[in-house]
């Protein structure tokens, strides 16, 4: 009985957690760039129960000890695209459905960062920078457009005057790789020790134009709904264990 | 739970942001020279989960742990400085730079600004001067006998002075590597910054600086269809964050019901 009350008490965490996803999905609902997410929940590895029986241990069955988040897992689909006509607009599109996605290279301090947000600007000294002034990667570091308009091919090669000045660095990774993607903030992912991203090669460069948000609005109202409801019922679940708790601690053995 | 309170409650005052900017480029529809602005949002910072109470043998470690974002936030308001519509005026000193570049104008306190209004007037002293009496940067006056004033779309300013045509001199326009980075300060003027870079004067017409078209003014470049999407879309954004408070709050109430 007791174990029950736990058992729909780690129900409740992991809808709480799961709320939070998508509270965090909703709020990024205009975030350019951003890829929504989901909580996946697995339950705890069961275990045997048995029974202690005129000295014997007899098996009852299987148990599980409830649930939890086994992974917070991105949705790497496209978002769908908006023109903008500016020429720091600059936006990714991947050729094959089902490839890994591409991503801009960006140095975010010591680290690569990776990012599908091309809202980018041209900094004091001339270069391509995101909002955060992070400086978008070339093949030869950072990307130097100077003030004059600049023209980014389908290809990612950056021509300044008609002239080709450099080709950005656009990544991407291999399947396996792609899940453990870190998200930093500022819509930026980053690797972790030991993954090296992977030279992209299906994809076309969209200069003037600009990625959405992937979060599909509908199906998180949906989902959020179910957490509600399923939060609900773990909760009733909960008051029906420490009712009957209740009747065995105080009415069991009580004299009236 | 406290968390997707906080998370709504990011995502609302980013759209209320967002609401605030179109509401002003909307109130500005009918500025000269008025560029619309754009909000940016990036997404905050993300934290492991930590599941605390849990049995500790988990099935396998997972390849990364599960991170939790912390919302949204408006990274920046940048201007959108694309072209707006030019509005023929038939005053010959009415300027509009049809491309890049911005006008330099001094204010009476001897300080510098850059702008894209172009509705200047001659005054008593024959300066050029804008509407809140700023001075353009040129190297000359108007003459008070000056008539039949031409400007060309490389900036030479030409006029007739008892009857013989003279070169008065030239209008330069002014351009800086990062126009969004320029410190908009009210009238139609925006300030130099660290983050724009130092402006750079050149003739119209060279170095990627556009030409001035003489007799018109150029119009803000509010696009109304697409801001009034952008409100509608915001609204929305703002609604669905209301909603997700409202439920996390359902779900804090439930929490506290457990015990009766």
């Amino acid at each position: 009985m007791l174990r029950g009350l736990y058992l729909s008490a780690t129900g409740m965490v992991v809808q709480e957690l799961r709320q939070d996803v998508i509270t965090n999905n909703l709020a990024n609902a205009s975030t350019g760039g951003f890829k929504s997410e989901t909580a996946t929940i697995q339950s705890f590895p069961e275990m045997l129960l048995q029974r202690l029986e005129k000295g014997r241990a007899t098996p009852v069955g299987c148990f599980s000890p409830g649930v939890m988040v086994d992974r917070i897992h991105t949705n790497y689909a496209p978002g769908p695209l908006e023109e903008t006509g500016r020429p720091t607009d600059l936006a990714l599109l991947d050729n094959a459905a089902g490839t890994p996605p591409a991503f801009f290279a960006v140095q975010a301090g010591a680290t690569e960062a990776y990012t599908r947000s091309g809202s980018f600007q041209v900094d004091a000294g001339g270069f391509l920078v995101t909002p955060a002034g992070y400086p978008v990667q070339g093949q030869y570091g950072a990307v130097y457009v100077g003030t004059t308009n600049f023209k980014v091919d389908s290809s990612g090669q950056v021509l300044v005057n008609g002239q080709v000045v450099d080709q950005l660095r656009i990544v991407t990774f291999d399947g396996p790789t792609l899940p453990l993607l870190q998200r930093q903030g500022d819509n930026l992912f980053t690797a972790p020790q030991g993954v090296q991203p992977l030279p992209a090669a299906n994809f076309q460069v969209r200069q003037g134009w600009l990625e959405k948000a992937n979060v599909n609005v509908a199906r998180e109202m949906v989902d959020m709904l179910a957490v509600l409801r399923t939060y609900e019922a773990n909760q009733k679940a909960i008051q029906a264990a420490d009712q009957t708790l209740g009747k065995s601690v105080n009415e069991v053995g009580s004299l009236r | 739970m406290i968390g997707a309170l906080w998370r709504g409650a990011s995502g609302m005052q980013a759209q209320q942001l967002q609401v605030d900017s179109l509401a002003n480029d909307l109130a500005n529809v009918n500025t000269t020279g008025y560029k619309q602005g754009r909000a940016e949002f990036t997404d905050l910072v993300y934290r492991p989960v930590q599941e605390g109470g849990m049995p500790v043998d988990r099935p396998q470690a997972p390849a990364a742990a599960p991170a939790l974002g912390a919302g949204v936030k408006v990274a920046a308001i940048e201007k959108d400085f694309s072209q707006g519509a030019l509005v023929s005026t038939g005053d010959p000193l009415h300027l509009a730079i049809q491309g890049e570049g911005f006008f330099a104008v001094y204010g009476p306190g001897g300080e510098w600004f850059l702008t894209r209004d172009g509705n200047f007037h001659r005054d008593g002293d024959g300066y050029l001067v804008n509407a809140g009496g700023y001075f353009l940067e040129v190297p000359f006056t108007l003459p008070a006998e000056a008539e039949k004033i031409t400007i060309t779309g490389e900036g030479t300013v030409t006029a007739t002075i008892n009857g013989e045509t003279q070169v008065l001199g030239e209008i330069n326009l002014y351009n800086v590597p990062n126009p969004a980075g320029l410190e908009a300060v009210g009238d139609n003027l925006y300030r130099e910054t660290a983050a724009s870079g130092t402006a750079v004067a050149g003739r119209p017409g060279t170095a990627g600086l556009g030409t001035i078209r003489s007799g018109y003014l150029e119009a803000a470049n509010v696009d109304l269809a697409t801001t009034m999407t952008r409100m509608i879309l915001a609204q929305r954004a703002y609604e669905l964050n209301a909603r997700s408070v409202r439920v996390a709050d359902e779900m804090w109430g439930l929490a506290n019901n457990l015990r009766r």
